[in-house]
């Protein structure tokens, strides 16, 4: 009996979702992967596979998810310390199933600010991979505020290592309370979520 | 404000967690969702009125089990949805081997294998008021054995009184009701009694009062009581009566504040009970009664959308990583408001919104398996000491007398703060965390303690929470709207009553469910 539970024990280690069999996004990233503001985890299926590997490195690197104040950030950490190179190849291929286009939708309401945004997200904020820049169109609102809030604070975007974020937050300097909420509707108005 | 009374608020915040708020069990009246104490009845079908149809119940934790078991009595064909590996929901006790799926920190129960060393992970006790899942313990034949919430031979400690040492409750107890009598028999008078409307005769008997509650000598003055204990003496040699303690220390600790009253709300007062073995014994009860032919179980199947119909609901759910559908007459959900805000549905929007302001609750606790049950040896046999330090309070088995191993609790926290400090950490620094502080009460703790399980609610797999609350604000408007059928979807569990952390909120709940259930079944037959 010992001796299986040494060796229950060791498997867990080396994998741990094993015993519960399966890979969670959908548990907080919901159903579809289209985000839920209550676990704090935003829409994965508007970004790309590049992206999502950048982010996931980023989590395991403390990059991302720098203080107590970033809660929904330090549960991401966890998750992505424990992944393996196959869960991470099994969640970056349920991204790419799950995915769904914004292309054809063309926003309306653009305040004058997204002009600073389409140099690296594109025209329609599909994303860019070469550059590091994420799909930002579609993504949930209060998501998009939280994190140009965190990229203002110096919650992101501040490590060396980190070229895509320290620029990044550098633009988000340039954006006032006012334009940061606008953009976040005006991104995120396929999503119905509103910003508390 | 300062950290006292910021516990003082937050044991109010546990004790309506715990259930323990006269208010909120008015509410709850009011809401007609408990029923006077008693002899609970379940809702009673009609026999055979549930033949050729379907119910699925998503989540397989105490609301979906209640709801299966008399729904299927009914004829009614059940299907429970079920996202984890296992049955039970929050109703979780570990023994030896069991996997703890927390995110993060995945655990295997380390204890030995012993029927006695086990840990209830989630609720742990039963008081008598709670009369419908005392109906299931009856019906289901669980034995039930006592809990202790109070045992005095148990200590306080708190970090700003009495040095930092732990003292025993009952001498605290003792002293403060001494302190506080020879107060107040200094200052009774006739005057002040006559201010009150109270007689001559009934002065003395209120002096008399006075001195029976204190203690206190022929001069109302407080000189020790036995009550607090001897401290030598009293059997072969006449009992020597402890000094007492300081009655600033006394008052610097935040004991008095809140956690000496906490056996005081209802449902935590003597006695409350525990099923003998485990609280799971309750989830294996419901197991043995299921007829297989009506109730089918399905683990591993994380529900992926729910479309309600006019008279059925579409199930989507995912089994070894296929899209399976089923379509059933009602469906009654239990899945956590955090994670059912995240599958793809057509709720109404004002449903939706009223999802969205359920909040999402945290519980830690931590136990821990004890070479020795040192505990003993201190003249501790169950109950609960208490401290102001993170882990709050540690629990003495009520279970395994006098074995020589035993498994206690190191840590129950519910604060906000305090819950999001453990959560944070890895489970070996959880239960360092644990072991340093329990320290302060047993000095001897850590060379007793051999390994541990620690449980954070907010991280565990298919949960991601426990003890979620209604804003009282939102009680009015939200919560009765989905104690209402949307459609023939039915919201239940823990978070669709207001003693969250309870199985009996689960059970209610879905009792109320079943009466809109019947009630239709009973409209429909009619215009037949």
């Amino acid at each position: 009996m010992k001796i299986l539970i040494i060796l229950l024990t060791s498997l867990i280690f080396v994998t741990p979702f094993a015993t519960s069999g399966e890979l969670n996004c959908q548990m907080c990233h919901g159903s579809h992967l289209q985000g839920n503001v209550v676990t704090g985890a935003p829409a994965l299926n508007n970004l790309s596979t590049n992206y999502i590997e950048a982010q996931l490195n980023a989590f395991k690197q403390a990059f991302r998810a720098k203080s107590a104040k970033d809660q929904a950030g330090l549960d991401m950490r966890v998750v992505a310390m424990q992944l393996s190179q196959q869960e991470i190849a099994a969640a970056l291929a349920l991204v790419k199933k799950l995915r769904v286009t914004n292309a054809s939708s063309k926003p309306s309401n653009i305040p004058a600010s997204w002009q600073t945004c389409v140099a690296c997200h594109g025209a329609n904020g599909e994303g860019n991979d070469s550059l590091n820049a994420p799909a930002i169109m579609g993504q949930q609102p209060w998501y998009l505020f939280k994190q140009l809030h965190d990229y203002q604070e110096g919650q992101r975007g501040m490590e060396p290592a980190d070229e895509a974020g320290q620029l990044m937050r550098q633009t988000s300097l340039l954006l006032s309370a006012e334009e940061i909420k606008q953009l976040s509707q005006f991104l995120g108005q396929s999503n119905k979520t509103e910003i508390k | 404000m300062t950290r006292g009374l910021t516990r003082r608020q937050c044991l109010t915040l546990f004790a309506k967690l715990a259930g323990g708020s006269a208010a909120l069990m008015q509410a709850a009246n009011v809401l007609g969702i408990t029923s006077s104490p008693g002899n609970a009845p379940p809702i009673i079908f009609k026999a055979g009125s549930g033949q050729k149809k379907s119910v699925v119940m998503l989540g397989a934790g105490i609301a979906s089990l209640t709801a299966a078991l008399e729904l299927s009595k009914a004829g009614f064909h059940c299907t429970i949805l079920e996202a984890s590996q296992r049955v039970g929901g929050r109703n979780l006790t570990v023994r030896s081997g069991d996997f703890i799926d927390e995110i993060g920190n995945p655990q295997i129960c380390p204890f030995d294998p012993e029927p006695h060393l086990y840990f209830n992970c989630g609720p742990a006790r039963i008081p008598a008021e709670h009369t419908a899942l005392m109906h299931y313990c009856r019906e289901l034949a669980i034995p039930l054995q006592l809990f202790s919430n109070y045992n005095t031979n148990c200590y306080t400690h708190d970090d700003k009184a009495f040095s930092g040492k732990p003292i025993r409750i009952r001498e605290y107890e003792t002293d403060l009701s001494g302190f506080m009598n020879e107060l107040l028999g200094k200052n009774l008078s006739k005057q002040t009694m006559l201010d009150e409307g109270i007689g001559e005769v009934e002065l003395e008997r209120m002096m008399e009062f006075v001195r029976q509650a204190g203690d206190l000598n022929k001069d109302l003055r407080y000189m020790g009581s036995e009550r607090a204990g001897f401290a030598s003496g009293g059997i072969t040699a006449p009992g020597k009566l402890k000094t007492p303690r300081k009655f600033e220390d006394i008052l610097h600790s935040d004991f008095g504040l809140a956690a000496m009253y906490f056996m005081r709300f209802s449902d935590q007062a003597p006695a409350v009970m525990t099923p003998v073995g485990g609280m799971d014994k309750v989830v294996q009860g419901f197991l043995n009664k299921f007829d297989p032919k009506l109730v089918d179980i399905r683990l591993n199947c994380p529900v992926r959308a729910i479309q309600i119909n006019k008279n059925t609901v579409d199930i989507e759910y995912e089994q070894q990583g296929v899209i399976k559908k089923l379509q059933a007459d009602y469906c009654i959900n239990a899945i956590p408001s955090q994670i059912l805000l995240g599958i793809t549905n057509n709720f109404s929007p004002p449903y939706l919104k009223a999802i969205s302001k359920i909040q999402r609750g945290n519980l830690v606790k931590i136990g821990f398996q004890a070479k020795q049950r040192f505990w003993e040896d201190e003249l501790i046999f169950a109950g609960i000491s208490w401290t102001n330090q993170d882990i709050t309070q540690l629990w003495y088995p009520e279970h395994g007398f006098m074995q020589q191993k035993g498994v206690l609790l190191g840590a129950y926290s519910w604060e906000p703060d305090v819950t999001s400090r453990f959560m944070n950490m890895t489970h070996a620094q959880r239960l360092e965390t644990a072991l340093k502080q329990g320290e302060k009460i047993h000095p001897q703790y850590r060379q007793y303690i051999e390994n541990g399980v620690s449980i954070c609610w907010r991280r565990m797999n298919h949960l991601l929470g426990c003890g979620s609350q209604w804003h009282p604000d939102d009680i009015k408007e939200h919560f009765t709207l989905l104690q209402q059928p949307e459609g023939r979807h039915f919201l239940v569990g823990d978070q669709m009553n207001l003693l969250p952390g309870w199985q009996e909120g689960a059970i209610r709940s879905s009792w109320l469910a079943m009466s809109h259930i019947r009630q239709e079944l009973q409209a429909s037959s009619g215009v037949q």
